[in-house]
């Protein structure tokens, strides 16, 4: 579903993001792990054609995005980093907003019933001035959701949730996956979240990718590294992380 | 595509409460204006007649009705409205860098210069729409308040008289001329704002550079006269007085219809449109490959 070859992004004289290469098939969730400023958010501006890339290809269901950036794009859905949305905007408003830019026409019940999906029906007619950053993460959620997509591409989307909502967002994560099918290409700060929810991770470090692994063979790894004496299964993912980006 | 962004383009503009302050400052701005000449307008007539009082004997109550207002108007505060399109224009790309809203917009599907043209043709309508509300207090509502006559427009050796009946289409080409004027400054905050992550930055930038220009061209010394005024946009930014200034047989009679310096407005308004075109076709280059790292 998505290839990356040799992706790279230069500032200047530094390298953001270093000859990365990854897969995601379909019907994963992706998890995509590193630490403040290893790469994260380049990388996934690089994949919504937000920012250039120095070199590398990027491929969407087989095709580039340098090329079929229209037909790729209409076919994701993305939160990137902090959802900033229209303050002076309605819920309902802001899915007709997006619907629009898809190129769809806005429908009301299928609307409603995202927000419904999202817990959000109560509000949708308020402005999202008057929302909690919680909500309107939810929001951001829905709006990458209005078009259908085949794809999502999450950058901390559980930034700002209380832990209900951090609950709710892995829940809705599963179920667009297992239920829907759609492809879910996740980074978080969160390796406990990650852990309960990814088939496989990437992992980053100063721009370069130091792991790809499902989660399976992450564990088995976690062992051969003397790891397997931590208490629950939920820390495997932190120590292995920590044993890589540490170094 | 294009039709579906502009929408929400202009879905955007009008729901914004900032928008409307706009609509609000022109009317409260013409209103003023109508009751001052109202009130004073005697006196300010005066002000013109007394340098031409050899060759002028209409009554002033006559001078002062609802076209000469209008005019007035347009005088005092057609040179100010560029502020109020770059608050809008200036905002359209830094202000949605700025809150963070254009790493969706620019993730969405529709290309970049397709979401900077939609962008551009909001502008532009809300130019429009902001000409014609001028229009409907500065024309419509002086008419109801001072009345019809005959047009007297003063110059500063000379006067032009424009029967009523030859005045309402210089009205209109005026107001097509300076929406034409407004758009150039559009096109201008929308270039600056290209450049920006802030919406003051453009919008600022946009007034500063109006002002500079303004300065140079009211300086007229011969050093700006003879080589930036030329080809200054502010210089025609004020070419809709050009409609209002007829053309007179060898008796001193007013002839309808004219023009006095037809060629002087149509290369005033290829300017404008060549500057709007070149800033927007700046935009689009710049915006087309920016990396959008807000």
């Amino acid at each position: 579903m998505l290839t990356v070859r040799g992706l790279t992004k230069q500032f200047g004289e530094f390298t953001a993001v270093d000859d990365l290469s990854f897969n995601v098939d379909q019907g994963q969730v992706y998890g995509f792990l590193g630490q403040n400023g290893a790469g994260k958010s380049t990388t996934i501006r690089m994949l919504l054609s937000l920012i250039r890339p120095t070199a590398g290809e990027i491929n969407f269901f087989g095709e580039s995005l340098f090329t079929n950036r229209k037909e790729i794009l209409s076919q994701i859905g993305a939160i990137v980093e902090k959802p900033d949305l229209y303050k002076y905007l309605s819920a309902l408003e802001h899915l007709n907003l997006f619907a629009r830019f898809g190129g769809h026409r806005p429908d009301q019940k299928k609307h409603l019933l995202l927000l419904e999906k999202v817990g959000l029906a109560q509000r949708a007619h308020s402005r999202v001035g008057t929302y909690s950053q919680g909500m309107r993460q939810r929001l951001a959620l829905a709006c990458a959701l209005v078009n259908d997509p085949s794809l999502l591409i999450l950058d901390e989307p559980t930034n700002g949730l209380d832990p209900q909502g951090i609950a709710d967002m892995r829940q809705l994560i599963r179920s667009l996956c297992k239920e829907q099918g759609k492809t879910v290409l996740v980074s978080s700060h969160l390796l406990s979240e990650i852990e309960m929810i990814a088939d496989r991770v990437l992992i980053i470090h100063k721009g370069k990718k130091v792991a790809e692994e499902s989660m399976q063979s992450l564990t088995e790894k976690a062992g051969q590294l003397k790891l397997q004496a931590l208490p629950e299964k939920r820390y495997v993912l932190e120590a292995y992380f920590l044993s890589l980006t540490s170094q | 595509m294009f039709a579906s962004i502009l929408y929400t383009e202009l879905f955007k503009i009008f729901r914004r409460p900032r928008t409307y302050i706009s609509f609000g400052a022109i009317a409260v701005i013409v209103l003023l204006v109508q009751f001052a000449l109202r009130v004073n307008g005697t006196e300010f007539i005066r002000f013109f007649t007394d340098s031409q009082a050899d060759t002028f004997e209409i009554p002033e109550s006559q001078i002062l009705n609802g076209y000469f207002v209008c005019v007035a108007i347009l005088h005092l505060i057609l040179i100010h409205v560029p502020l109020l399109i770059a608050l809008i224009a200036g905002d359209m790309i830094a202000g949605e860098a700025q809150t963070g809203t254009l790493r969706m917009l620019a993730a969405q599907p529709a290309s970049r210069t397709t979401l900077l043209l939609a962008k551009f043709s909001a502008s532009t309508i809300y130019v429009i729409l902001l000409l014609l509300w001028m229009a409907l207090f500065a024309l419509g509502g002086s008419l109801l308040l001072f009345g019809q006559e005959d047009l007297v427009v003063f110059r500063e050796t000379d006067l032009h008289i424009i029967s009523q009946q030859d005045v309402i289409w210089r009205f209109v080409a005026a107001f097509i001329y300076a929406a034409l004027a407004l758009t150039m400054i559009a096109a201008l905050s929308l270039l600056l704002s290209v450049f920006a992550e802030n919406a003051l930055g453009p919008i600022v930038a946009t007034v500063c550079i109006v002002i500079v220009f303004t300065i140079l061209q009211q300086l007229k010394v011969p050093v700006f006269e003879q080589t930036i005024n030329p080809w200054s946009f502010t210089t025609h930014m004020l070419g809709w007085k050009g409609f209002f200034y007829v053309e007179k047989t060898s008796e001193g009679v007013t002839i309808n219809g004219s023009i006095e310096n037809p060629m002087a407005l149509v290369r005033s308004g290829a300017i404008l449109i060549g500057y709007t075109l070149l800033f927007v076709f700046i935009a689009e280059r710049v915006y087309r490959k920016k990396d959008i790292l807000c």
